[in-house]
């Protein structure tokens, strides 16, 4: 049950409008023009930080026990000049734009006009980054062959693990005074550039400290005017609880709570990393502070439960940072992608399914917020109970948790040379993406249009979207004599863009590296202090790129109407087949109902399409596997959209599986939405096939009738689907528990469907809070059901 | 290494994957075409005829002329717009067994398998026969849905091969029997027993059709006669919709015009009398 006080203040969270907040944007400006050229870029970010945290105002919204605001209050959105300077329209348009708008006040245009854009327009990354990138990556990318991540967002795409539950950052700097010292004896070539990263990192440890005790400070300010004296307690607690982390270890379940959540606010003040920060497996964490608060008499099970739920609306306040251009098709949502980690093993690699486990699932269930996202990791040897549990919570539509599969998560891990505990340490955040916790910069460089690849060959090289001869030519399609010539050519075209992502990543990597070190975050990032490198430089133990494919079953329908129709049974030629796509199927209604009807699809367990599906996995695994980035690690794939799937439709004209110009590509590895005629089984067979082991992340949903689940036999059935998908090393399973006829009237009577959340991608999302485009794609989606 | 390739081949109208209703756990049932009862309530009237049938439907047509007009199994494949529907095949034991053991990973999760339903499997006994072997050989369980309308030989060659069989059951009284089936029960009634008394595993299938099957009489009669059977446990299904438009696309004469679904309240009542009887009663399949 959800206490007064969590209503009340989830209630306030719900409603909070997202709106500019200037005053960051403000500070960095000021710290820039007072120290920039003065001190080490290292300083100077910690510097920024430090004023950033010095200055911000404190909020302490009443009610609540768990303290801090990323922006001036719930819903307050910062910005990030130095990495993205917006123009007077990026405000304009935030500010009116139908879906994910920021109000933005005349007192924030004003500050931005006069101070911010001026010093900011020709400094910040997005502009250094587009003034670098090749010609060929500029018309790629305006083309929508692939996005950038980084172009206005920072790499980030991490997560806590139990270090900064069990230590202080007074003990943090005891490391970094260790490690300097160390470095100071030492001849390291670049000792001086270490002990400037060292330094700052010192800068932000006692910042985010003075951070903490500046909400003491204002708690106790509250308290003394405060007339109930039950509040007044409650502030001088907060007061306590912000004197005591996170300066040092936690000791009982509120001061883990908050000292985290202080850590989330420093990460995501100090950058806007892609990716909100996660306390990753909170349950692990939290479970040693809450028996021995039930053990000393401290906590009760209702009060954790409370503090819990406090800790939610804490997540569900910070909108993600607001978005423009590509970046917004890309990722279309106030979600801010915090993902929190249940079950999976131990350490040792035994069962670490506890009570904290089910507390958590508890409170997914109860809130029902967006944020935080939540899944389950689910290993062979967690109990059905738990998977059980959570199929109940996913029942009541939401989409939350999502089920991952912990045995293959790990086993990716050791793939990449993750050591095994670092690995059972790890889980997955953001969408679906594989990471050792703590211990790894895994950064997404951007989605890559497949899709758009297999246009580009057929038309040799040519787009007809923005009317330009993008890439090399790899022959007229129209003679090609066989499927394979026409495969050929296809890798050929994959492998010249992914050339062009990943020299345009590696240099912009480096911008990151050279100009925009993240202090604070390195600090709890291993090993980042014992190599006084930063994260973003490549001070993490682990530092994987990722470059993200997407559309799967478009393609691979696609190749396979080619390879039937005109190949193997000869049905059509090669020209009527790029002659119909070309004009939108016009004049080829025949044509159209052939490749529609007739040709084998992907999601049908059958391995004429799924071949196809495997052999474009693979060129596009061999074509970016291993390649080393710019800071010292590797790159690798992963295969998922968030909502890029739309975007990506919308610059690729008809394709040869029947599909409309500009309609969204598939989601995922899912198939294409109604391609898939035999059943969840199926499904789950045909997207096995791909070698789910080789990623960092596969992203399958399925949508379901909610009478499946009504149906006593269905919750069974549902969790014998995820273990065998599971034991065929399928990497993440996710359901929308809803029927099209409920979407279709939210779609006409949106005012009656305000609390309406679906499974989009590897996230949740209001259904009102989506592009019309977006709605009818979910709608399209195969639906599940029970035959009778 | 010689493998003998079995030339022999059944008919079925259908593949369902993901069944949960048909047995214990994810199975996938096999739909027999042809059935030697006509029950009035069929959901499946496609299955009453072992032949292949041809359908054809008009609104998919996009006028096309690709098939000239014939409307065969030929012209169906190269019909763009899968307006000429074909429906029943001729499979082979290997092809249908690479169909089954496609979901073998969920039927061991699940403790799922094959149901071999229908129409009525037994009618085609000696595929049923191959089928079920080559299931049994790559331990995949087995169950079978039947109307019970077979020659006890017919029984005793598919006994040893079936873990389960789902026995349906309609009446007792044999005139009702004859007139919504059209069929006597004799064999039937005497199957059950048979298999009763051999204690091979057995689910009975109660079809509930208000006004029909659902009668006091009826029902009371259902329960006298199955304390004399053993068997595991009884399922009363309820029947949602009826298949007018698949009569009418067949060309196979409508009955019954409309099927009205049982009350929720009525189900309630019947299976109270059948676990009164110390029967493991179950709603739905």
């Amino acid at each position: 049950m959800l206490t007064d006080r969590v209503q009340k203040l989830r209630e306030q969270s719900l409603e909070a409008i997202p709106h500019i907040w200037i005053g960051r944007g403000e500070i960095v400006t000021d710290t820039y023009l007072k120290n920039e050229g003065k001190v080490s870029t290292p300083v100077l970010r910690a510097l920024t930080f430090k004023d950033i945290l010095e200055q911000k105002p404190i909020c302490i919204n009443d009610g609540e026990l768990i303290v801090g605001e990323k922006g001036d209050s719930p819903a307050g959105a910062p910005t990030f000049p130095e990495l993205c300077c917006h123009t007077k329209k990026d405000f304009d348009v935030m500010n009116h734009r139908e879906k994910i708008s920021f109000k933005v006040d005349k007192n924030a245009y004003k500050i931005h006009k006069n101070k911010i854009k001026p010093y900011w327009e020709k400094r910040s990354i997005r502009h250094k980054i587009l003034e670098t990138m090749s010609e060929e990556w500029m018309d790629a990318y305006e083309a929508g062959v692939f996005t950038e991540f980084m172009e206005q967002r920072a790499p980030g795409h991490t997560v806590a693990d139990k270090k900064v539950f069990t230590k202080g950052f007074n003990h943090f700097k005891s490391e970094i005074r260790n490690s300097k010292e160390k470095f100071q004896a030492g001849s390291d070539p670049d000792k001086l550039d270490r002990i400037e990263q060292l330094k700052a990192m010192e800068i932000t440890c006692d910042a985010i400290i003075r951070f903490a005790e500046r909400h003491s400070e204002k708690a106790l300010e509250l308290a003394s005017t405060e007339k109930d004296p039950q509040r007044k307690k409650e502030l001088e607690n907060i007061a306590e609880v912000c004197k005591y982390v996170p300066a040092n270890a936690p000791r009982n379940f509120h001061e883990a709570l908050q000292a985290y959540w202080f850590i989330h606010l420093g990460v995501t003040t100090e950058l806007n990393t892609w990716d909100a920060f996660n306390p990753g497996r909170l349950d692990q964490h939290l479970q040693p502070f809450f028996e021995k608060g039930i053990k000393d008499g401290s906590l009760t099970k209702d009060s954790a439960y409370e503090l819990l739920n406090l800790f939610w609306i804490k997540f569900n306040n910070q909108p993600a940072p607001p978005k423009v251009g590509f970046t917004l098709l890309e990722s279309a949502t106030y979600t801010d992608f915090a993902n929190i980690n249940s079950g999976g093993l131990t350490t040792d690699g035994s069962d670490a399914v506890n009570e904290m486990s089910y507390m958590v699932l508890d409170c997914i269930e109860e809130m029902r917020l967006l944020q935080p996202s939540s899944n389950i990791q689910l290993s062979e040897k967690n109990p059905d109970k738990f998977i059980e549990r959570a199929l109940h919570i996913l029942k009541k539509g939401g989409g939350q948790p999502s089920i991952f599969n912990s045995d293959a998560v790990i086993q990716e891990m050791l793939n990449m040379g993750k050591s095994i505990e670092d690995a059972r340490d790890g889980g997955t955040s953001g969408c679906v993406e594989t990471g050792a916790f703590g211990k790894e910069a895994y950064i997404l460089h951007g989605y890559f249009n497949l899709t758009k690849i297999l246009d580009l060959t057929l038309h040799n090289g040519y787009d007809n979207f923005s009317e330009k001869q993008l890439s090399v030519g790899t022959g007229d399609a129209m003679f090609f004599g066989s499927f394979e010539e026409l495969m050929s050519a296809f890798k050929e075209q994959l492998k010249y863009f992914i050339d062009i992502k990943i020299e345009g990543s590696n240099k912009i990597a480096e911008i990151y590296a050279e100009t925009m070190p993240a202090p604070f975050l390195s600090v709890i990032i291993d090993d980042c202090i014992s190599t006084g490198k930063d994260y973003n430089a490549g001070g993490a133990r682990y530092n994987s790129s990722y470059i993200q494919g997407v559309g799967t079953g478009t393609i691979t329908d696609s190749l396979s109407s080619i390879k039937q129709h005109v190949f193997d049974n000869e049905r059509f030629t090669m020209q009527s087949m790029i002659q119909a796509i070309d004009d939108n199927f016009d004049g080829y209604e025949v044509l159209h109902s052939i490749v529609k009807n007739k040709t084998k699809k992907y999601g049908n367990d059958d391995d004429y399409p799924d071949s196809l599906m495997q052999e474009v996995f693979n060129a596009f695994y061999d074509s970016v596997n291993g390649r080393p980035n710019a800071i010292g690690g590797h790159y690798r794939i992963n295969m998922l959209p968030t909502t890029s799937h739309v975007y990506f439709g919308s610059v690729i004209g008809a394709t040869a599986d029947g599909r409309k110009a500009g309609k969204p590509l598939s989601e995922g590895i899912s198939p294409v939405q109604g391609a898939d005629k035999k059943g969840p089984t199926a499904v789950l067979k045909s997207a096995s096939k791909m070698d789910h082991l080789k990623t960092g992340g596969t992203l399958l949903n399925q949508k379901f009738t909610p009478q499946i689940f009504n149906d006593p036999k269905g919750v069974t059935a549902i969790k014998d689907l995820v273990r065998t998908y599971f034991k065929m090393n399928g990497h993440h399973l996710q359901f929308n528990v809803v029927n099209a006829d409920t979407l279709r009237d939210a779609q006409l009577h949106p005012q009656s469907y305000g609390d309406l959340i679906v499974r989009v991608a590897g996230y949740s999302d209001y259904f009102n809070n989506l592009g019309s485009d977006l709605q009818d794609e979910i709608i399209e989606r195969t639906e599940q059901c029970i035959s009778i | 290494m010689t493998i003998e390739k079995n030339k022999l081949t059944g008919t079925i109208f259908n593949i369902q994957r993901f069944s949960l209703h048909d047995g214990p756990g994810i199975r996938t049932t096999v739909f027999f075409k042809g059935c030697p009862l006509r029950c009035i309530w069929c959901h499946n009237p496609e299955s009453f005829d072992k032949s292949i049938q041809v359908t054809f439907d008009q609104e998919k047509c996009i006028e096309c002329d690709i098939c000239k007009g014939v409307r065969d199994i030929s012209t169906s494949e190269r019909c763009p717009a899968n307006a000429i529907e074909v429906i029943g095949e001729e499979i082979s034991v290997e092809d249908l067994y690479s169909e089954i053991e496609k979901d073998k990973g969920y039927y061991e999760t699940s403790n799922g398998g094959v149901t071999f339903s229908g129409g009525e499997p037994l009618m085609q006994s000696e595929f049923l026969v191959k089928i079920l072997k080559k299931c049994n050989e790559n331990n995949i369980h087995t169950a079978v849905d039947t109307c019970g309308q077979a020659s006890k030989e017919v029984f005793e060659k598919v006994n040893d091969l079936v873990d389960l069989y789902l026995y349906d059951m309609k009446f007792i009284d044999n005139d009702l029997h004859e007139k919504y089936t059209g069929s006597s029960n004799e064999k039937i009634l005497e199957n059950l027993k048979y298999l009763s008394d051999k204690n091979i595993r057995i689910f009975i299938r109660l079809p509930l059709i208000p006004g029909i099957t659902d009668t006091e009489k009826n029902i009371t009669e259902v329960v006298e006669y199955l304390k004399r059977i053993n068997f595991e446990q009884i399922n009363l299904l309820s029947y949602h919709g009826y298949a007018k438009n698949k009569y009418i696309k067949l060309g196979i004469n409508v009955e019954l015009d409309q099927l009205e679904t049982i009350s929720e309240s009525r189900l309630e009542e019947i299976k109270n009398k059948f676990v009164s009887a110390g029967f493991k009663t179950v709603i739905g399949g």
